[in-house]
């Protein structure tokens, strides 16, 4: 407080901090690009996996890969505001909502690429090529294993029944897993009945919608719900946890798929899924760069990372699960094309509003 | 407006100032006249009174919780002998180095199944909703206004608390132990001090109290977790669930009138009234009694163990649970994230006083109006005022793949001067309206040019202001998410960030430690800048 800027020296001292932290960081990208070639990369995955699986692919391509991480909501605003200047070159969200978005906006590029066309199944990409899918999740029905009575559970349709009253725990639908699982039923189901669900579910509510997908699942263990609805990869997530009070709930859930063949109510369409996955920008400076780390990223090596490590499914078979996931079995995926979670997002958020899904 | 009259170079400066700073609220102001886009009417028919409903709940429950916590808190310190004062006083401020998304995760945590509190009392409470939601905030936030209201108390004179007394019939600085006669005068005394240090207090209590408002306006990741829906969730919702960027922006620009028209009905209410005090030394602090002493020390430690020391020793239980995980890079972002806050204190600074000074120079209307513009950006939401700053940044073709750096961390600077200048606006403000007129009158009349007057006679008298204003700015900017989330470069993180990444994906315990390390940065930066106005307030 001493030198505070109230004398002439402080105006020194303001221009002093005002070139260390303008000046600086100019000068050190100078450098950085004076080394090596960058993939600059926007990313909504927040995970530690894919910082490892970025050092990896510098070490084998010899390009630097620099991310910004932010919501990939935010992400497509800031590509869309700096327009052809953008410096991104690749684009990763964990929802094919959002790609779908990002490419009716003309903010990706097709991409052309044989080892994506091998490693990528089609109904796991864009259109046009212009974004691969590179995990996948289901959103499955998780329940307590003692509690819960299991022979009750066969499809989402069935959680708006009178039989899970008062006791579904489920997130708010400002949340882009529920907006997705919501943008499917109405292309299932049709936009009255996925409002008569969404209106049955809610009347079904245990508690009013808070915290994440694995709150829910708490809500479970602690017993104010026997139901709860969740992405695949928290159960997995709970059980691998350094909090043995995570373990101890991640033990005492099971997981239903839903809307599986062969059972009694079900159409067997398979279990609602979404992706994360990547793009290359339409206006990216490195083009190449972006290609070759979405085809790093779809390799052997990375997919077996995504799903040892951060417990998602590999958007191929032929790739170990991790044990907490693999002991789920296997399930039939409902094979929508993804692109429609996109075209119905609006849809989805206007039917939550109606019925007062919070 | 033509600008006429004394100083028009610094009038003009100063206006031009507000009007760069505004920018990037100007399509909000736009949409107040465009109107809503193709979902304003679901929007309205559906959810917009119970956005408005809860808003309105939320502001309202915080601001008076936060109101009665930190004056009682300013009260207390100000005016009672306690044992180790400067430690009880550090304590209460501590809440404010922790961000209220990271008490949001950890009091979570905390409430979780099987978490500390099922263990040790057996309570198995769900943690959510409106009442939790206020807890948060209040707990969070509640040091604005004990900053403010202490910054004014102490530069309350000796000669106010004796004037009271002296109207009360009988002295301000006994003991508290007296019985029998001397219960009326003492009531009386109470009520006068009720009614000429409260008022004298108001431009400083509602300073910190709006400042509460507007923080809890544009609340988003709080709220949402907690699954109460305001307006400024709504805006997310309408933005990017209806993809209807008009009416989001509308939303917004609704909280931002709801917050001018408070701010005007408060100045109203204050009207021609002056609050202008003689300045001096500070009055004897009273000492207390054994019971009463332990009751206000009580009352001092509750909202910090609250607000600060039980969050940090969940924090510490996860980070000894993940056991050093994840490390690395942790002391660059910590020093980045240092830099960046002092970089952008410095320049907030600057600009609230150089308004404020203007604005007191040359009283009337239009400064004032200017400086509630200046102020305003504090209640909208930090991602709208980021994707604004962008938008400024396009249309100046700003935004260069060579400049970009440049353009970003400018960019961010920029950003958190229209976000943040409210916070040193406010203290800033509140401390010239205590400021003597006739001192400065005094001065110009020898000539004093604004400067001079400005570095001679007026900041070293309102130093603990500024001390409590660079406080405010310093620990927001660090604190600071959507924006750095949104502005910042390649590779450019700060702790803030890195410990949302995480807490976004619903795993605390491996964000635990750089949510210690933050807090600490905070605390370290409170006991750094409390220092010198805890000093002068023992030399005295």
């Amino acid at each position: 407080m001493r030198s505070f800027p109230i004398s002439f020296r402080g105006v020194a001292v303001v221009l002093a901090v005002f070139s260390i932290v303008f000046v600086m960081p100019v000068l050190a990208t100078g450098q950085a690009e004076a080394e090596n070639e960058v993939v600059h990369v926007y990313s909504h995955r927040h995970y530690d996996t894919d910082r490892a699986l970025f050092r990896r692919f510098e070490e084998l391509s010899g390009y630097d890969v620099q991310v910004v991480e932010a919501g990939a909501d935010e992400l497509i605003q800031r590509l869309t505001a700096e327009g052809p200047n953008s410096p991104a070159d690749v684009l990763i969200t964990v929802d094919a909502g959002r790609l779908h978005q990002a490419t009716s906006e003309e903010l990706l590029q097709p991409v052309e690429s044989p080892v994506l066309d091998s490693l990528v199944p089609q109904h796991l990409r864009g259109a046009e090529n212009e974004w691969f899918a590179l995990t996948v999740r289901s959103r499955v029905i998780a329940y307590h294993r003692e509690r819960a009575d299991r022979s009750i559970l066969s499809t989402y349709e069935a959680l708006a029944g009178d039989e899970f009253s008062d006791n579904i725990a489920i997130r708010s639908s400002s949340n882009i897993y529920n907006i997705s699982l919501m943008a499917s039923l109405i292309e299932h189901l049709g936009v009255d009945a996925a409002r008569g669900w969404a209106a049955g579910v809610t009347e079904n509510f245990a508690r009013s919608p808070q915290g994440g997908d694995t709150d829910q699942l708490r809500a479970v263990a602690a017993g104010e719900a026997d139901y709860a609805v969740s992405n695949t990869y928290y159960i997995g997530r709970l059980l691998g946890s350094s909090d043995p009070a995570d373990v101890e709930v991640g033990r005492q859930i099971g997981v239903y798929f839903p809307n599986q063949p062969g059972v009694e109510g079900s159409d067997g369409r398979g279990a609602h899924i979404n992706v994360s996955g990547a793009g290359v920008t339409r206006y990216a400076d490195n083009p190449e760069g972006a290609r070759e780390l979405i085809e790093f990223l779809v390799s052997d090596e990375a997919q077996a990372a995504f799903a040892q490590a951060n417990f998602e499914y590999p958007i191929r078979d032929g790739i170990e699960l991790a044990p907490e996931i693999e002991q789920f079995g296997d399930f039939v995926a409902d094979d929508l094309p993804l692109y429609i979670l996109g075209e119905n997002q609006r849809e989805a958020t206007m039917v939550f509003d109606e019925v007062g899904w919070p | 407006m033509t600008v006429r009259g004394r100083y028009p170079l610094w009038v003009a400066a100063a206006l031009f100032l507000v009007v760069v700073v505004a920018t990037p609220y100007l399509p909000l102001a736009a949409s107040l006249f465009r109107g809503g886009g193709e979902s304003w009417d679901h929007v309205r028919s559906t959810v917009l009174w119970r956005y408005a409903r809860n808003t309105i709940l939320l502001v309202g429950g915080t601001t008076f919780g936060a109101s009665v916590v930190g004056v009682s808190g300013a009260w207390i310190l100000e005016r009672y002998r306690l044992p180790i004062p400067r430690v009880l006083e550090l304590a209460f401020v501590a809440p404010l180095a922790l961000p209220v998304y990271i008490g949001t995760f950890t009091w979570n945590g905390i409430f979780a199944f099987r978490g500390p509190l099922e263990r040790s009392l057996g309570l198995n409470v769900p943690f959510g909703g409106m009442w939790a939601a206020i807890f948060i905030l209040v707990i969070g936030l509640y040091p604005y206004v004990y900053l403010t209201a202490r910054a004014a108390l102490s530069a309350n004179s000796r000669a106010l608390f004796e004037v009271v007394a002296s109207l009360s019939g009988g002295g301000g600085h006994r003991g508290g132990g007296r019985r029998g006669d001397t219960s009326t005068p003492r009531r009386r005394y109470r009520r006068q001090l009720l009614r000429g240090v409260l008022p004298s207090l108001r431009p400083a209590i509602v300073g910190g109290a709006s400042l509460v408002a507007m923080e809890t306006m544009n609340a988003y990741a709080t709220p949402v977790f907690l699954g109460v829906e305001t307006l400024s969730t709504g805006v997310f919702r309408t933005w990017f669930g209806l993809g209807d960027l008009p009416t989001a922006t509308l939303l917004a620009a609704v909280v931002l009138l709801a917050m001018l028209l408070l701010i005007t009905v408060e100045q109203f209410g204050r009207g021609r009234r002056r609050y202008t005090t003689t300045g001096g030394a500070h009055p004897q602090r009273i000492a207390l009694p054994g019971w009463k002493a332990t009751l206000a020390t009580t009352v001092l430690l509750v909202p910090a163990l609250l607000g600060f020391f039980i969050p940090v020793a969940q924090l510490g239980w996860w980070t000894v649970l993940a056991g050093g995980h994840g490390l690395e890079g942790i002391a660059a972002t910590t020093l980045r994230t240092i830099a960046l806050a002092l970089a952008a204190t410095t320049v907030i600074l600057v600009v609230a006083v150089l308004l404020n000074l203007v604005a007191y120079l040359r009283p009337g209307r239009m400064m004032q109006g200017a400086l509630h513009i200046a102020g305003i950006g504090y209640a909208v939401p930090g991602t709208v005022v980021a994707i604004g700053v962008l938008a400024v940044f396009q249309q100046l073709r700003l935004i260069d793949a060579r400049l970009f750096l440049f353009g970003t961390v400018g960019g961010l600077v920029f950003a958190y001067v229209t976000r943040y200048l409210a916070v040193a606006v406010q203290p800033v403000r509140s401390g010239f309206a205590r400021q003597h007129r006739s001192t400065v009158d005094a001065a110009r009349s020898l000539g004093s040019g604004p400067l001079r007057v400005l570095t001679r006679v007026v900041l070293p008298v309102f130093r603990p202001t500024l001390a409590g204003a660079a406080l405010l700015v310093t620990i927001d900017v660090i604190k600071d998410l959507p924006m750095t989330l949104l502005l910042r470069p390649f590779d450019f993180s700060t702790l803030a960030v890195e410990v949302f990444r995480l807490a976004s994906d619903e795993r605390m315990p491996e964000a635990a430690p750089r949510a210690l390390l933050l807090a600490l940065v905070g605390i370290i930066t409170i006991w750094v800048i409390m220092k010198p106005r805890t000093e002068g307030t023992q030399e005295a």
